[in-house]
This record gives C-alpha cells, sequence and structure tokens, in this order.
C-alpha cells in the first residue's frame, strides 16, 4: 500500500525533479499492477519499507522493530487517510469550480477557508447596517422564494428559462467588483435570462437613488438601465454626492430629469419604496453582492463560470469529463485484470 | 609505505589508509563495503596517477608526436608491460577493453567460428559470459550448451568431457568463470584447460572475480584467453584487458574497427595493425589504463597469496557467525576457504532486497542482493524451487576490509532475521 502514498508524493515531486519522476512512475507501475490484481514488481515497496524501517532501527530499534512488524497497518493508515484527503480536495476543486468555494453552496460554506481562494475575496460581502433593514436571522439563508420581484426593475426576454436576481449597492466595492461579470453574463444569455435588479440602499440618504430608480423604471426602461449602469461605473464618493447623481438624469435623452425628480418626490414613489424595504427585509440578506441563479444563492463576487454552472443551458463538461475518465479507468484495471493477468 | 611492507608481513589497517573513502561517514556511522565483488575501492595511488594524466601530459597515445603525446605513449606501455608481468604474458598479447565483458566479446564475435561449432560455458556464469554465446546462437553461428555442475553446485569435469565426447570435435570453444561472483566458489580451471587442450578446445577464462585474488599465471595455466576488469582489481572503471598469446590473437579477426585498428587505408581496403593495435579501435581510456597498470603494481607489491589469506580469514568469520544464526541459509559450500572472499546467503522469511537495504540504513553496510546478472542460474528449474529462487544477499570482502567490520555484519543480519 506504500506503493500508492509514494505515487501520489513522488508524483508530485515529479513534477519538479526527474530523480523524482523516475520513482512516481515505478510506484504507477506498482499501484497499477496491485490495483488490477497482479504482483508489483519493481521493488519500490521493499525499498521504501526498508529505508523507513531502516532510520527507525538505527535511532530507536524498540519503535523501529513496532514499524517493521506492522508496517502494513500503518501503511493502510497512513493511505486511507490519504485517500480521504483526496476525496476531499476532490470535493473542494469541484465546489471551487462549481460555487466559487471549496466547501459547498450554501451560505454559510461560501464564507469558510478556501486554499485555491485563500484570501477569501470570492466571498467578500460588504454587510448591510442600515436601520430601515432587519439583520438577517441568524442561520438563515437569504432566498427569494415568496419575494414579490414585479417590484423591482426586470429585463424579462420573450423567453426566458433562467432567472438572475442580482442584490448590489451602488457604493459597495464588492457590487462593484462583480458588476462587470453580472453585465457579460446577462449580455451572453439576453435570450433566455431575465434579470431583476435589487437595490440595497446602505444609509437613508441614498433612499432618493431608489425612488428615481423606479421612476426612471416606470417611464422608460432603457433609461433606467443606462442610469443604473452610469452609477455602477461612478465612484462610491461620485455616488454619495446627490448632486452628481442628479446630474446623470440630464445626461439621459429619453426623460426628462426634472419630472423624473418630481415623480421620486410623490406619495406613490414613497409607497413603492417602503413595498420594497419590507420585500428586501424578507430575503434574509447578509450583504452584497447577493445574487440568485435560479435556485442557488452567491454572496460575494464569483468568477462567471460559477453563474453560468447554475443556468440551465449550461453543459457540465466537468462532470462528464469525471465520469467518462472513471469509466475509461475501469476498463482499463479490467482489461489487464482479466486479459493479462500473470 | 609499501616498500617498508615489501617483503614483510602485509599489516592490512595499514593499507586500509589508502582508500580514502573507507574514513566516510554517513549519519555518524563509518561506512562498512562489503561490495568488493561488484566493484572494489581504489588506492590512492592509482587516483594519484589518474591525476597526473589529467594534469601534466593529457595527450593522445600512438597519434602525434610532441612531448606530451610521447609521454602517453610512454605510460600506456609501462601499464601493458605492468599488466603482462603480473598475467605472465608478452606485452603486444595484452588487448585492453572497456571492461571484462567487452573482452568476452571481442573474443565472441572475432574467434573463427564456423556453422556448427560449439561453444561450452557452465552453469554459473555471469551474463557478460552467457550473453555473448547465446546471441551468437540465436545468429545460428555457433550452438551454445551447457556443462551443470554436481548437485553440491562444483564443477562437473566429468560432465565437460561428457559434453566434449558428445559434440565430437565441434566444440571450438570453452568459455568458463574462473571465480564465480555469485559463490565465490573457484573453478579447477587448470583441469578444464588441459582437458580442453586433449580435445583441440581453446579456453576462455572470465577471471573478474579471481584476479584479485588467484594467481593468474596464463603460460602456467596454458589458458588461450583471459578477460579482466581493471575496476575489480583496484583500477578504474572502464578499463579491461583481454590477455592471450601473440597465436591466439592473430588467429582472431576484427572486432571494432576503425581510428589505430589500421595501418593504411584507401577508399576500397585498408591494411590492418599489428596486434594489440588493430583491437583497440578508437581513442583509448588513457587515465584508466594507466591507473589500471598502478592497480596492478599495488596488488603485485601486497601478493595475492596475502590477499587470499586475508579474504579467507574475514570470510571465516561471516561463515562462522552467518551459521549461528536460525533461519539464514548460505549459498555454496559451508567451508569459507572454498568461497574466497564471497558470502552469498539468503534470510528465511526476509527479502533479500529487504535486507540489504536494512544493512545500509541500519549500519551504512554495503552489500548486493538480487541475482547478481546470473539469472539463468536462478532459473534454472531446481533453483527455482530453493530458498534462493529470489537471489541473495551477497557480501564479498576486500582486503582492506576488517574483523571488527565483519562481526558488525553479523550482527546486523542477527537483529534483521530476529525482526
Amino acid at each position: 500500500m506504500i506503493c500508492f502514498i509514494a505515487l501520489i508524493v513522488f508524483g508530485i515531486l515529479g513534477i519538479f525533479s526527474a530523480t523524482h519522476r523516475k520513482i512516481a512512475l515505478e510506484a504507477f507501475d506498482c499501484v497499477f499492477r496491485k490495483i488490477t490484481l497482479r504482483k508489483c514488481s519493481t521493488g519500490l515497496d521493499v525499498r521504501i519499507k526498508s529505508s523507513i524501517t531502516g532510520r527507525f532501527l538505527r535511532k530507536n530499534p524498540r519503535t523501529g522493530k513496532l514499524i517493521y512488524k506492522h508496517f502494513e497497518i500503518i501503511s493502510w493508515m497512513f493511505t486511507i487517510l490519504l485517500i480521504a484527503s483526496l476525496v476531499w480536495t476532490g470535493i473542494s476543486g469541484y465546489n471551487y469550480y462549481v460555487y466559487g468555494n471549496c466547501n459547498g453552496p450554501s451560505v454559510d460554506d461560501q464564507s469558510g477557508l478556501c486554499l485555491f481562494d485563500p484570501t477569501g475575496s470570492n466571498a467578500e460581502i460588504t454587510e448591510c447596517d442600515n436601520e430601515d433593514l432587519t439583520a438577517q436571522t441568524e442561520g438563515t439563508e437569504p432566498t427569494i422564494e415568496g419575494i414579490d420581484l414585479s417590484l423591482f426593475p426586470t429585463y424579462e426576454p420573450k423567453e426566458s428559462q433562467d432567472q438572475l436576481v442580482y442584490v448590489g449597492c451602488y457604493t459597495c466595492s464588492n457590487t462593484k467588483k462583480v458588476n462587470p461579470t453580472i453585465n457579460e453574463l446577462v449580455i451572453k444569455n439576453k435570450e433566455s435570462l431575465k434579470f431583476t435588479f435589487i437595490h440595497l440602499l446602505f444609509t437613508r440618504e441614498q433612499d432618493y437613488i431608489s425612488k428615481i430608480e423606479n421612476c426612471l423604471y416606470e417611464a422608460d426602461k432603457a433609461a433606467f438601465w443606462k442610469f443604473h449602469n452610469t452609477l455602477m461605473q461612478m465612484s462610491a464618493e461620485q455616488v454619495k454626492d446627490k448632486e452628481e447623481v442628479l446630474g446623470i438624469l440630464n445626461k439621459i435623452e429619453e426623460i426628462k430629469a426634472s419630472e423624473i425628480i418630481f415623480c421620486s418626490n410623490t406619495i406613490q414613489a414613497e409607497e413603492l419604496f417602503q413595498k420594497q424595504l419590507r420585500e428586501i427585509n424578507k430575503i434574509n440578506l447578509e450583504g452584497t453582492p447577493t445574487i440568485f441563479v435560479n435556485d442557488q444563492v452567491f454572496i460575494g463576487p464569483k468568477p462567471l463560470r460559477v453563474y453560468e454552472k447554475q443556468l440551465s443551458t449550461d453543459v457540465d463538461w466537468f462532470g462528464i469529463g469525471l465520469i467518462g475518465l472513471g469509466v475509461l479507468i475501469i476498463l482499463i484495471m479490467i482489461y489487464f485484470a482479466v486479459f493479462k493477468r500473470e | 609505505m609499501l616498500e617498508s611492507i615489501f617483503g614483510k608481513k602485509i599489516d592490512f589497517n595499514e593499507l586500509r589508509k589508502d582508500f580514502t573513502v573507507l574514513n566516510r561517514t554517513i549519519n555518524d556511522k563509518p561506512i562498512i563495503y562489503f561490495d568488493n565483488a561488484c566493484m572494489s575501492l581504489r588506492p590512492k595511488q592509482v587516483l594519484k596517477v589518474m591525476n597526473e594524466y589529467y594534469n601534466k601530459f593529457p595527450g593522445c597515445a600512438g597519434r602525434s608526436n610532441h612531448t606530451i603525446s610521447e609521454e602517453v605513449n610512454k605510460a600506456v606501455e609501462k601499464a601493458r608491460e605492468s599488466i603482462a608481468k603480473f598475467f605472465h604474458a608478452k606485452p603486444e598479447a595484452v588487448v585492453f577493453t572497456k571492461n571484462c565483458t567487452e573482452a568476452i566479446n571481442l573474443v565472441a564475435n572475432a574467434f573463427p567460428f564456423e556453422n556448427g561449432d560449439v561453444v561450452l560455458t557452465t552453469d554459473k556464469e555471469h551474463n557478460s559470459n552467457l550473453i555473448p554465446w547465446l546471441r551468437l546462437q540465436k545468429k545460428w553461428l555457433i550452438k551454445h550448451d551447457v556443462i551443470n555442475s554436481e548437485p553440491k553446485n562444483i564443477f562437473s569435469t566429468d560432465e565437460l568431457i561428457k559434453k566434449l565426447n558428445q559434440y565430437k570435435g565441434k566444440i571450438k570453444l570453452v568459455s568458463v568463470v574462473y571465480t564465480s561472483n555469485l559463490d565465490g566458489v573457484s573453478n579447477p580451471v587448470k583441469d578444464i584447460i588441459r582437458i580442453c587442450h586433449k580435445h583441440k578446445v581453446k579456453v576462455l577464462l572470465d577471471c573478474s572475480q579471481s584476479a584479485l585474488h588467484h594467481e593468474i599465471n596464463i603460460k602456467k595455466l596454458d589458458a588461450d584467453f583471459i578477460a579482466v576488469s581493471s575496476h575489480k582489481m583496484l583500477g578504474p572503471n572502464g578499463v579491461g584487458a583481454l590477455i592471450s598469446t601473440k597465436e591466439n590473437l592473430e588467429m582472431l579477426d576484427q572486432f571494432l574497427v576503425g581510428g589505430e585498428t589500421v595501418q593504411d587505408s584507401s577508399y576500397d581496403d585498408f591494411v590492418v595493425e599489428k596486434i594489440p593495435e588493430r583491437f583497440e579501435a578508437g581513442l583509448q581510456n588513457y587515465p584508466g589504463i594507466i591507473g589500471f597498470g598502478e592497480a596492478i603494481k599495488y596488488l603485485d607489491k601486497i601478493g595475492f597469496k596475502n590477499i587470499h589469506e586475508q579474504l579467507i580469514k574475514l570470510n571465516s568469520v561471516a561463515t562462522a557467525g552467518l551459521s549461528e544464526i536460525k533461519n539464514v541459509k548460505i549459498l555454496g559450500p559451508i567451508n569459507a576457504s572454498k568461497r574466497s572472499g564471497i558470502i552469498s546467503f539468503v534470510i528465511k522469511g526476509k527479502k533479500v532486497h529487504e535486507v540489504s537495504l536494512l544493512l545500509n540504513n541500519m549500519h551504512n553496510i554495503m552489500v548486493r542482493s538480487g541475482a547478481h546478472c546470473v539469472h539463468s542460474w536462478f532459473n534454472k528449474i531446481e533453483n527455482k524451487e530453493s530458498v534462493f529462487k529470489d537471489g541473495t544477499v551477497r557480501a564479498s570482502f576486500g582486503f582492506y576490509n576488517t574483523i571488527e567490520e565483519v562481526e558488525i555484519f553479523v550482527k546486523a543480519v542477527k537483529e534483521i532475521s530476529e525482526l
């Protein structure tokens, strides 16, 4: 069993050194022969056993004898640990590929430690501290179930197959970080993706932005998306400057800025805004960006492939490849075990 | 130092100082080198003359006529003379080769065989004295046959005579090992040569293992060809020699040809060089040859009898020690004096490579394990079913080894057998 450990260890070392590569090949030969029910002929197992036990026997004969006698059991223990570790590494790799983190699909998992993303930048969020928004109920995942999404600006193609709900704020760095990815996702899937944007305001001073957005969306949808994109491209400091924000309206040709500002100050606008707040409270948000792709929620700025993996149009080539490779390995093993038996 | 011991009783502990590698320690323990059957160590005198070549006269021999080249010529011919003297041959009958294997290959490829000729070897030959003949057999040039040993693994002269009679004049060459690297047992080469010559059959001796501690007098033995390797005689790697007589060498065709093997050449033909140069193709290993000559001088001063006695003394201690260990089985005769400096053994229930590696990792004891390039012997049906089926652990002593080292070795084998 020691050859299996040697295969992994020397396989990694073999990337950098030709000497280790040779041992890794010997280990591979040995492992392959064993799993195809043939005798290991390289003698590598004997060499490793003698090398390890010899060192112990030299320094501490009692320990050395113990290791020598139970070497196979110890090898098995380490092999099981190694296999378990490899399986977890594989799962982590898969999770990272599919969910952008090592730990899995849930929000709690997404903020855990991940070797592939050591800085945790894929799960960074700007936390909510707006007193109008209730704190997230601990242990409850963010959800859009039961949320009236019709209250929020939405782009809907004729035949939408998938749904993207994007909760972001214009002054948050992580929202700005993910925004180009979301834009790319929407453009790539414009024929099939229904896209809703929920503005999560972080201070009361920004209420007016939501109200203006609502009025814009009501007046001219294209004008709304222009306003939205311009805000996303502005710095947080610029967005905090009300005059600068209102100045954007003057640049949008499709609408009259004064009418929109007037609209945003009406009772109807306030009522809609309050309704939106109530709905946002029900989402159990932790912060921004929080992105829902169909039934899966993601917090923090993830790579594009992670969002694409959740779309119904995506083909899981990674999974298919893994299964194919597994089947091929099993077939080769069966071939050698049955037809090349020694 | 050697001058002071010349003619006196040899102090092997004093000689040991000439082998600087023996001062080496690994993990704060001195090394114990018991792999002399594979390769002996070199005294500093040999290393010195080899360095001198590179530092003082690193030129070609037999080609240019400048001072450095002349110095190389002299040194090489001096080495040839030393080697010839050591084997009681004439200098022109000493052909330098890469090693013993190449020397045997030279005979195999240059001997005037005719279709249907037979070559005999023993059943304990190193691959170097088996494969060249098997290759010729595969090419339908000769038939190869084996002289099977007696049940106790000792050469059978009866079997030799039986084969000589069986093939009735078809046997052209008997190629036998003098001292087996497998178990250290020496063959009765004088008797073999006498019997073979009676049947007008030439004899080639593989003297790799024996040249260090047996007197090999080509005249007294009346051998036709002797093949040796320098690296088993305290000399450097990459040099060996085929030692013969002028008549026998004249009989051989050329094997490797090219530079230095011809006197003249045109686009259609060439004129063969005189012996031994006609067999020494291309630029030779001059420092190796010079080192080989120095090693021979060193050996000559100690004397093969002294070396032989020392090896038997060491082997007797090892044999006595290992014989007492339960589960240890020694290959070959139990009498150490019949196995020169070699003791091949197995520990029942332990893999041979495991034992050698444990000896190395625990005590820096360097031995060899496996089939020792005598796979054919291990593949014999009767041996396949014996305790030696997976090979042996082989400790082979040099005269520079000590009784204390052998005692550590015996203790270590006992420790391993008890694991």
